[in-house]
């Protein structure tokens, strides 16, 4: 997910991009890779909570990463963002590609694009 | 020669997604800035660019053909209403742009 102002930036800047905290930014990219679902987010968020109840509750497997909280991390949190193009948390990543925070998630969990079984906690094919 | 804010909007999105319905409309006068700026608008683009995108997709195509719109101190607020052509079709509804929470105007 390149930024659209990505030309205009200048060398010695997007080196650092790159490097800034580059073990977390590592850490998420490999995991978007190797699971489905994969959250990003961070402690006392309500929007991270709310996220992680409802795929809970439609039975969607999930890998979660938290990085932090309102005082701790931010700069981690700082890079994921710069790297994903999204300037808040949760990130939710389906298959690959960011689908959103809160609000899309519900969205995906509602229409049914997460998969998931039903809540009425039938085996899930793995 | 100047053209509106409105009216860039309206072409640069033209030519990027060549939308089967376009609407732009400018909502600063719902706002608490000077009369007649040109800082909150709502799209709305029925196009069949989005098909097989999610929101976020989407939402990235119109941004990009709008990068030089959306540098600081022009527009400040984009409402994004994006559909397919086939989605359109089911429920012709745009989303609604919030409420000014910006500072009262009264």
């Amino acid at each position: 997910m390149s930024t659209t102002n990505a030309p205009k930036l200048s060398p010695a800047a997007a080196d650092k991009i790159a490097a800034f905290h580059a073990d977390t930014v590592r850490e998420v990219r490999e995991a978007i890779v190797r699971d489905r679902v994969v959250v990003v987010g961070m402690a006392q968020n309500p929007h991270v909570k709310n996220v992680l109840k409802a795929l809970e509750a439609a039975n969607v497997k999930f890998t979660y990463f938290e990085y932090g909280s309102y005082f701790s991390e931010w700069k981690k949190r700082l890079a994921l963002k710069l790297w994903s193009g999204w300037p808040t948390f949760p990130q939710v990543f389906v298959d690959g590609v960011l689908i959103g925070g809160e609000d899309l998630t519900k969205e995906a969990i509602a229409k049914g694009e997460l998969g998931g079984a039903p809540s009425t906690g039938a085996a899930q094919p793995s | 020669m100047n053209l509106s804010l409105a009216q860039t909007i309206e072409d640069k999105l033209k030519s990027a997604l060549s939308p089967e319905l376009l609407e732009v409309e400018n909502e600063s006068a719902n706002h608490n800035v000077p009369k007649g700026s040109e800082t909150h608008f709502r799209v709305v683009v029925v196009s069949r660019s989005f098909e097989g995108k999610l929101p976020v997709a989407r939402h990235q195509l119109v941004y990009k053909a709008l990068a030089e719109e959306m540098k600081p101190g022009r527009v400040h607020a984009l409402a994004i209403t994006s559909r397919t052509p086939a989605e359109w079709a089911a429920a012709a509804e745009a989303n609604v742009s919030p409420p000014c929470l910006g500072g009262s105007k009264s």
